[in-house]
């Protein structure tokens, strides 16, 4: 008899324990004063400035940031346009092409570094803003400053 | 934008996350600028946390007013002063509305017959 199963179901499953961290705020110490609420207790929405933007990575499993665009608008205004990049994927023919190509195309071209913190931080986290990106968690996770490995148990 | 648009950009993002709004107004006077705009504690800050934005201008009339609210009894407060002390601030609220209703009404009376005098028709 043939087995129409499909091919995961035919592998041997492994079980494993499964660890879950979770970040829970201490219970109020008895007699305390109830937390005082800000407004309405909400938080405020994000503000009319938006950050959109998109990276391009290396083909391999490290999946490593090269190059990205973005664009930071307040409303429908567009505030600036640029790339950028990450200087250690780059050949110097490659970043003179780059350099080429975003000043033929009125873009501002900053290092991965000076975008996180000028744009990044400065100003959308700073003005507020919505930041806009396809599949977000992966592009963020590109630009990270650095890792750690996880505390041993 | 510049380092200078940016900076005061980013000091009215401040003020407006601290207000708790994007779009603040004054309900008695009608101003828009976060930066001129506090949170007043409508029954008084010992007694009640609701707050609503209010220019500054309008929140030291409102606060003075609060000064005549009778003082507090208990540590913490009653419920019932509790929810006195959130009426009184309501009805300040409304003296306060209704005054600026008046003045409003009086400057809409005074452009009117400015209007008449020079011969001409009063725009709604």
């Amino acid at each position: 008899m043939t087995d129409n199963r499909p091919l995961m179901s035919k592998v041997p499953a492994d079980h494993l324990p499964i660890a879950i961290r979770a970040f829970a705020p201490p219970p109020p110490k008895p007699g305390a004063e109830p937390l005082r609420k800000r407004g309405s207790g909400k938080p405020t929405p994000p503000s009319d400035w938006t950050l959109v933007f998109d990276t391009e990575t290396t083909v391999d499993a490290a999946q490593r940031l090269r190059v990205g665009a973005y664009q930071f608008r307040k409303g429908d205004q567009l505030d600036e346009a640029g790339l950028f990049y990450d200087p250690g994927a780059f050949t110097a023919a490659e970043l003179e092409t780059l350099r080429r190509v975003a000043g033929e195309s009125g873009l501002t071209l900053r290092t991965a570094a000076e975008f996180i913190d000028q744009v990044l931080y400065d100003r959308a986290y700073d003005l507020r803003a919505s930041i806009v990106g396809f599949n977000l968690p992966f592009d963020i996770s590109r630009l990270a400053i650095s890792t750690v490995p996880p505390a041993a148990r | 934008m510049n380092n200078h648009e940016l900076n005061r950009e980013r000091r009215r993002q401040r003020a407006l996350e601290r207000l708790g709004t994007n779009a603040p107004r004054c309900p008695f006077c009608g101003i828009t600028n976060p930066l001129v705009m506090e949170l007043h504690h409508v029954g008084g800050q010992a007694f009640d946390d609701t707050l609503v934005p209010v220019c500054r201008n309008c929140h030291r009339i409102l606060s003075d007013w609060q000064k005549d609210h009778p003082p507090s009894k208990g540590n913490p407060p009653s419920d019932p002063e509790r929810i006195g002390h959130f009426l009184l601030g309501l009805a300040d609220m409304f003296e306060l509305l209704m005054t600026r209703l008046r003045e409003f009404a009086e400057k809409l009376f005074a452009s009117d017959k400015h209007s008449q005098d020079q011969g001409g028709e009063a725009q709604p």
